[in-house]
């Protein structure tokens, strides 16, 4: 039917394919030890409690009965996903976000670099090269991707 | 330019015309295709909106971008 629009497809599949990763991750700690098993537990009930999310997301919004309800519902998403003044916000929220993360990153590699030379925490330099790197790559990924905006528009 | 609590504001008549056609913030964002605090910002004079809004907002009222948004000089949060 014309303007009606149905769940699609996709997310089935997508929730079929986390359910079985988290099945897999949870039968592979049940077979086997090693390091890695916290990790996989992780992914485990992230897989499976996710993938059952969206399996019964699709069961339910798929209905007969819910077809009116899910398009009324994906409409509303849609204005709020392009709203411009949203999008004003979420623009603007990112931009302090990552002004906030560079000033954070500076002060915490000061911070680490002190505790290093007071010697109150080992092996400092590491964290305090890291940091640095991070702080440089963020500063200049910054100034690229406005350089590539202001040649696209 | 604008002097010390005085600017030149951009104000609308969005919320008059909106409610002359009865409508409510709610279907008047419906119909617009924004979000009803979008539409409430706008009226409050919050948010203006871009060139591209303004006109589906005077389309939908038939008439002229300048009937509904006046570009005037007045008090920063000047009561309406």
């Amino acid at each position: 039917m014309k303007g009606v629009r149905r769940m699609k497809k996709n997310n089935f599949i997508i929730g079929l394919g986390y359910f079985i990763i988290g099945i897999a991750c949870l039968v592979f700690i049940l077979l086997y030890e090693t390091k890695l098993n916290s990790i996989l537990s992780g992914f485990a009930t992230t897989g499976i409690v996710f993938g059952a999310v969206i399996l019964w997301k699709y069961y339910y919004w798929t209905r007969p009965e819910n077809k009116d309800k899910y398009m009324e519902k994906t409409q509303s998403e849609d204005i709020e996903l392009k709203d411009e003044r949203k999008e004003r916000l979420r623009d603007k929220s990112g931009r302090y976000a990552y002004i906030l993360g560079i000033i954070v990153l500076s002060i915490s590699t000061v911070v680490f670099a002190i505790l290093g030379n007071l010697e109150i925490i080992d092996n400092s330099n590491l964290i305090v090269i890291y940091l640095s790197g991070l702080t440089i790559f963020l500063y200049i990924i910054g100034i690229i991707i406005y350089r590539y905006l202001g040649k696209k528009y | 330019m604008s002097t010390r609590g005085e600017c030149y504001c951009l104000k609308n008549k969005v919320e008059m015309l909106r409610k002359e056609k009865g409508l409510s913030q709610e279907e008047f964002a419906k119909a617009i295709r924004v979000s009803r605090q979008t539409v409430s910002s706008i009226e409050t004079g919050k948010y203006n909106p871009s060139l591209e809004l303004a006109f589906v907002i005077s389309d939908y009222f038939g008439k002229s971008i300048e009937q509904i948004f006046v570009y005037e000089r007045g008090k920063k949060n000047e009561e309406k």
